[in-house]
């Protein structure tokens, strides 16, 4: 026994169980790094049923064997390793090792295994186990082997649900953490590429791949998101939805300060641009940072089709955004001050519709976009397999029904729908639900002031949103002058030849993306 | 990561929606019925003179603190009227053209949250609000008034020296009041980019508010006689009254109020804020917004005076008269003795 473990023993000894194996809290966890690996396999197995609670744990197993003539165990949770792996290229060699052999001669010469490591720490041993990895006590060795054998449950690599194309690739990300990172290098391929592992959430310790370009990407960003990062001081982090909000920089903002994106192209194609993509382990999803508000608006496709058709398109979006957040405060003005606009002959129109509709203009606005949220929120619950029922009986109740029991007006109808419509061409999600919510906003600015009142909203929407920061840069950034960045490049797409320099806000290292004349074919021979 | 700098755009439009404003409100009547038809030999020469004015003092170096502690609280006491009044305005003219029903104390709530709001949100916030709304608030108004050209006769504007060269001429110097908002321009130097930025947003700001104001004036002008247009509307409004179009939409007044409220937004929380901005710098206060509330219950508390309808008809009889003196004389108070830029 060398010092260090008669230290760790003495300190064992003195120290209750209670404190020992207490690790639910991160003073808990500080307690466990201070706890060696020891030389005595029968303590290690102690400490390590403790932890585990084994054998009240049922899916942890504890494989006790003899290696060099030494008493063994291995420790790994069932379900989560590779069991063939584990029984062929370690299990095995090990067993039938007869003489006697060092640790280094085991982890150099006797696994046959791609990915095997030593640890001390108690901590991180746990830890690995806890992902998906074989632990190896061996009597007398005051060292651990981890063996990466993870096998983890997981969907394959299917088409993303949420940002579907026609041109580009159907490959979207997955719960597993590994695949996804994989499927960002596939596409990159460049050593430049750095992925590192940030575990998040001092119990949950869920791995998150903080991913850039080492040439590109600003440094000074880099370690702002690295050290936001590694100062959350919460227990468990899950999701990258959780995740964001821990690093955002305006928490009560309505718009989403990340983009979020489940195609292993656009996060790619954000990466050669200069931003910073984060990966979680179990969220099928990216975030990309940072962003400005015209990248909400964007979908990978508009890189991908000729840029007058992408342009327009955009456009259109734009007026289907607008549509979304704007168009049943403004008939509410509309019908309520501001008649004037409407020829008498269309007002006669409207009027006599709404004449047997017991509600206001505002109450049955009001009601129709709660019923279609309320559908749309049901319709995302129920098993897609009646999905498409709800969406009949959605449709007749609130078309059809409400307008023949004069409940609503059909004119109420053709707004909600124009609204719904106008929200499904909004390509972010997060950027959608915050048009969801201003668009109540708008509906009582409109009915309380009219245009008049819809105008307060509108500039006040815009002292807002020039406050608010995606890691450091402001949403609104390439919205001012020529000099400060390229107002044309936030909203419209130039041709793909041309689109030369990356954005400024970035602060990239590479200021270019191409060279001046990329189409070197076109000059003369 | 991100700068304070001001670019040359947002300070043009902050500008030139500080000094055109007041022209969806009366002042193209005030304009007509000083020079009469004369009107756009007055803004020509106007022009002229602010920009002999503004030449003058653009490669000037002016610091924070020239305006020195009284010349500050002189500004400071003549803007908290003027935007007091300018507000007043703002809520009567909503009043007449559009909540008819609503309470004087209701829609000039509505202008105080923006007020109060846009000052809050800083020189970077009322920048951005303005590059994106500015050019949509000229953008309608002069789409209207074009639209509204059938209407418009131009004879009215002969013959073309109206009231007398020497009305125009004395009128011209006497309206140069009008830039008022201009002299706040040399306070936002240091958040300018550079001195050549600086410069090119102050010519871009005369030239543009130049041509606002011109197409504007002369189309109130052309459209109505000086005795037709006694309704207590604005003028750009009356003008746009005369459009009677389409199938969907008949009328466009409520675009109008669309472009005017957006404008008198803006302009209210950007004269809060530079009204802070001024007092700040010249008391050296470092604190953020501690001093910005009670700027803003000052001008709502003036003008909330129920005589103020009276003090406005007299105002702009008689303060006129000596206003035209802050922008032509005050920036002298900016400038350091000696110290001009090579």
């Amino acid at each position: 026994m060398n010092m260090d473990n008669i230290l760790n023993f003495l300190k064992n000894v003195f120290t209750t169980n209670e404190e020992k194996f207490s690790i639910t809290s991160a003073e808990g966890m500080s307690e466990k790094t201070s706890i060696k690996v020891f030389t005595d396999m029968e303590e290690n197995l102690k400490t390590i049923k403790n932890y585990f609670s084994s054998p009240l744990n049922s899916d942890i197993k504890i494989r006790e064997f003899m290696t060099c003539g030494r008493k063994s165990f291995a420790v790994f949770i069932e379900n989560l390793v590779n069991s063939e792996l584990l029984n062929t290229h370690i299990l095995a060699p090990l067993i039938l090792l007869k003489k006697d052999a060092g640790s280094e001669d085991i982890t150099k010469t006797l696994i046959v295994h791609n990915q095997v490591s030593t640890q001390t720490e108690f901590e991180k041993i746990l830890l690995s186990v806890n992902m998906g990895d074989c632990a190896l006590f061996i009597d007398g060795f005051d060292k651990c082997i981890i063996c990466d054998v993870k096998f983890w449950v997981r969907r394959g690599v299917e088409p993303p649900v949420s940002e579907a194309v026609i041109y580009g690739p159907h490959e979207g990300f997955n719960e597993n953490f590994k695949t996804n990172t994989a499927l960002i290098r596939k596409i990159v391929r460049n050593e430049n590429m750095i992925c590192e592992t940030v575990n998040v959430g001092n119990v949950s310790k869920t791995p998150c791949a903080l991913i850039y370009m080492k040439n590109i990407t600003d440094e000074n960003t880099v370690n702002e998101i690295r050290h936001r990062l590694n100062n959350i001081d919460s227990d468990y982090i899950f999701q990258l939805g959780e995740l964001e909000q821990y690093i955002e920089d305006s928490n009560y903002s309505l718009v989403p300060q990340f983009l979020t994106t489940e195609r292993p192209d656009k996060a790619a194609s954000e990466l050669i641009e200069g931003k910073i993509v984060l990966i979680l382990q179990g969220s099928p999803f990216a975030l990309i940072a940072p962003v400005t508000a015209g990248e909400f608006i964007t979908t990978v496709e508009d890189d991908y089709i000729r840029f007058p058709f992408a342009n327009l398109i955009k456009v259109i979006r734009i007026i289907g955004i607008i549509m979304s957040f704007l168009l049943s405060g403004l008939y509410v003005a509309t019908v309520n001050f501001h008649h004037e606009m409407i020829p008498t002959s269309l007002l006669f129109a409207i009027e006599a519709s709404r004449n047997a509709v017991p509600l206001s203009a505002f109450g049955e606005i009001l009601l129709m976009e709660i019923a279609f949220d309320i559908i749309r929120e049901a319709s995302i619950r129920v098993p897609s397999s009646i999905g498409s029922t709800l969406g009949i009986i959605g449709g007749l109740i609130i078309g059809q029904a409400a307008v023949e029991a004069k409940l609503v007006s059909p004119i109420a109808i053709i707004i909600v729908a124009a609204v719904g419509i106008g929200s499904f061409a909004t390509p972010n999600y997060g950027f959608n639900m915050a048009l969801r919510f201003s668009r109540y906003i708008y509906l009582i600015l409109g009915a309380t002031a009219g245009f008049f009142g819809i105008t307060l909203g509108l500039v006040i929407s815009a002292y807002i949103l020039s406050h608010i920061k995606s890691l450091g840069v402001p949403l609104l950034s390439g919205t001012g002058s020529k000099s400060e960045d390229n107002f044309t490049g936030m909203f419209f797409k130039a041709p793909v030849w041309k689109r030369e320099i990356r954005h400024k806000y970035l602060h990239a290292k590479q200021e270019r993306t191409q060279a001046k004349i990329s189409r070197k074919w076109v000059e003369p021979k | 990561m991100t700068c304070n700098k001001i670019g040359t755009l947002e300070l043009t439009f902050l500008f030139v929606n500080l000094i055109c404003n007041k022209f969806f409100l009366f002042a193209p009547e005030y304009f007509r019925a000083t020079a009469g038809s004369g009107t756009g030999i007055m803004i020509c020469l106007m022009f002229l003179l602010m920009f002999a004015v503004w030449s003058f003092y653009k490669r000037r170096n002016i610091t924070k603190t020239s305006f020195g502690k009284m010349g500050s609280i002189f500004l400071i006491a003549v803007f908290i009227f003027s935007v007091a009044l300018t507000l007043r305005q703002y809520t009567e003219t909503v009043k007449v053209i559009s909540l008819t029903q609503a309470s004087l104390y209701f829609i000039e709530g509505i202008f105080i949250i923006a007020m109060i709001t846009g000052a809050y949100s800083g020189i970077k916030g009322i920048c951005k609000a303005h590059i994106f709304y500015a050019p949509l608030i000229f953008a309608v108004m002069l789409i209207l008034i074009v639209s509204a050209s059938g209407k418009l006769d131009f004879y009215m504007l002969t013959p073309v020296f109206g009231n007398g060269i020497q009305s125009i001429a004395t009128n011209a110097l006497f309206l140069l009041s009008t830039f008022l908002e201009f002299t706040l321009f040399f306070t936002l130097k240091p958040f300018s980019k550079d001195e050549k930025s600086f410069i090119r947003a102050g010519n871009l700001t005369l030239l543009i508010s130049f041509a606002v104001i011109m197409i504007i004036t002369l189309c109130y002008i052309a459209s109505f006689s000086e005795n037709a247009s006694v309704e207590k509307y604005p003028p750009v409004f009356q003008i746009i009254r005369l459009i009677n179009s389409g199938a969907y939409f008949q009328r466009f007044d409520s675009l109008f109020l669309i472009a005017f409220s957006l404008s008198a937004y803006l302009y209210l929380g950007a004269m809060l804020f530079l009204i802070w901005h001024l007092f700040k710098n010249a008391f050296e206060i470092e604190g953020k917004n501690a001093v910005l509330m009670p700027f803003a219950f000052i001008i709502i508390s003036t003008s909330f005076i129920n005589a103020l309808s009276d003090v406005i008809t007299a105002s702009i009889k008689h303060v006129d008269v000596f206003l035209w003196a802050i922008p032509v004389l005050m920036p002298l108070l900016l400038i350091k003795k000696g110290n001009k830029i090579q």
